[in-house]
């Protein structure tokens, strides 16, 4: 036999025994499911906070946020959705996340049960811990737990009062 | 002029020697995995309305259990009320509405899929005493997908076609049925009508495609393929 025919033909078996296998890698049902797992994961977690901002854009930011009475918020936790705004209060629960994340509950002036407690999240540790009052600045959202929508801050900077 | 051709096929060689390594080990790793067939935890999880952002809140769950030879030899019903991990806290936004414990009903609430997964396995193992090796988290979705692709099945002189959650949410609230037997009676109509097997076949590219669309979430993630490519998944509906 011809030495390239030979060639050839060892050629197409290397490629029909690659193939399947290229096939399987790259193939979109394997290729999706990866993603949708890992993107399902990040989204649920990353959807409760935002980056801190530099120390830099502090001072601005800060201007740009005003106070929101809570009681109000809760009877419409969508319409505020994205605005900046400013909650003070006294730390009543903290937590680390196993991600780095704070989240906490703030006792507000508004606060007068376990449903008026304002629920804070910031990415990042802070130097706080519960009892301490501070002012927290960021953006509203909204969260549901047992049907009960509720709003909640995401904080990009939190300073003692 | 010989030495490239020698070096041609030495090249060639290799390529194939690799490739046959790399499709023996995916072969091994995809038909023997040893935990297959033992126990698995299937989470049924709501809409998600109830729980946001969430994949959805877990209404109901049962353990599956396959012999060595992937025949089903016991089906479980586990009702979440009243499930909790001892050990364990809720996200810390549960307590403003007076939920002090992780709940099996809330394990799937802000965390990542696999931590929620693995609670649920320990609140199913600690209370029930039934140790499961993975867990796939059907949204109602799939359910509907699946009803929709054998044309619907018969429960209690109802025909249902999608809209499962409306159905068991009705069962329970206007027939007065419970939850488990809600849900029971819907998964062994379903069982019942795969016994056809043009239905199974359907029954089971719809469950591949609602897989694929992320309304069918096995964990550990890989375990997916394995099911659908050993005899499993036929012998679970026949």
């Amino acid at each position: 036999m011809n030495n390239r025919i030979k060639y050839v033909i060892i050629l197409m078996v290397a490629i029909l025994i690659i193939a399947p296998v290229l096939y399987y890698y790259m193939s979109d049902n394997y290729v999706s499911q990866m993603n949708i797992n890992s993107s399902r994961s990040n989204n649920y977690s990353s959807y409760f906070y935002l980056n801190s901002i530099p120390i830099g854009e502090v001072a601005s930011y800060k201007a740009s946020c005003k106070n929101i009475d809570l009681t109000v918020m809760m009877q419409n936790p969508d319409s505020y959705k994205g605005q900046k705004i400013i909650e003070t209060g006294q730390i009543y629960n903290m937590t680390i996340n196993d991600d780095g994340v704070t989240e906490m509950l703030l006792n507000t002036p508004e606060t007068t049960n376990d449903l008026t407690r304002l629920f804070v999240t910031y990415k990042g540790t802070t130097p706080y811990s519960i009892g301490d009052n501070i002012a927290a600045y960021g953006e509203e959202d909204s969260f549901t737990v047992y049907n009960i929508k509720m709003p909640f801050l995401k904080s990009v900077y939190i300073e003692k009062t | 002029m010989r030495r490239k051709n020698v070096l041609i096929i030495a090249v060639i060689l290799i390529l194939v020697c690799i490739t046959s390594a790399a499709a023996a080990f995916l072969y091994i790793n995809v038909t023997s995995d040893p935990h297959i067939g033992n126990s698995i935890l299937v989470m049924l999880v709501d809409d998600g309305g109830e729980h946001e952002p969430s994949i959805g809140a877990a209404d109901f769950e049962f353990v599956v259990q396959l012999n060595n030879n992937s025949d089903v030899t016991n089906l479980t019903p586990i009702n979440p009320h009243g499930l909790y991990l001892p050990n364990a806290t809720p996200a810390i936004e549960m307590h403003n509405v007076g939920i002090n414990q992780l709940y099996l009903h809330d394990t799937l609430y802000d965390t990542d899929l696999a931590t929620g997964a693995k609670h649920a396995q320990e609140i199913v193992e600690d209370d029930k005493g039934l140790k499961t090796d993975s867990v796939v988290i059907i949204k109602p979705q799939a359910v509907d997908a699946i009803l929709t692709s054998i044309g619907g099945v018969t429960i209690n002189g109802t025909l249902v076609t999608n809209n499962s959650i409306s159905f068991l949410r009705q069962e329970q609230s206007v027939d007065n049925i419970s939850r488990a037997d809600a849900v029971e009676s819907m998964g062994y109509a379903i069982k019942d009508a795969a016994k056809n097997s043009s239905k199974r076949s359907a029954m089971i590219q719809a469950i591949t495609l609602q897989y694929a669309e992320g309304n069918i979430i096995v964990i550990p993630n890989n375990l997916f393929y394995k099911i659908i490519t050993t005899t499993s998944m036929n012998k679970l509906f026949r």
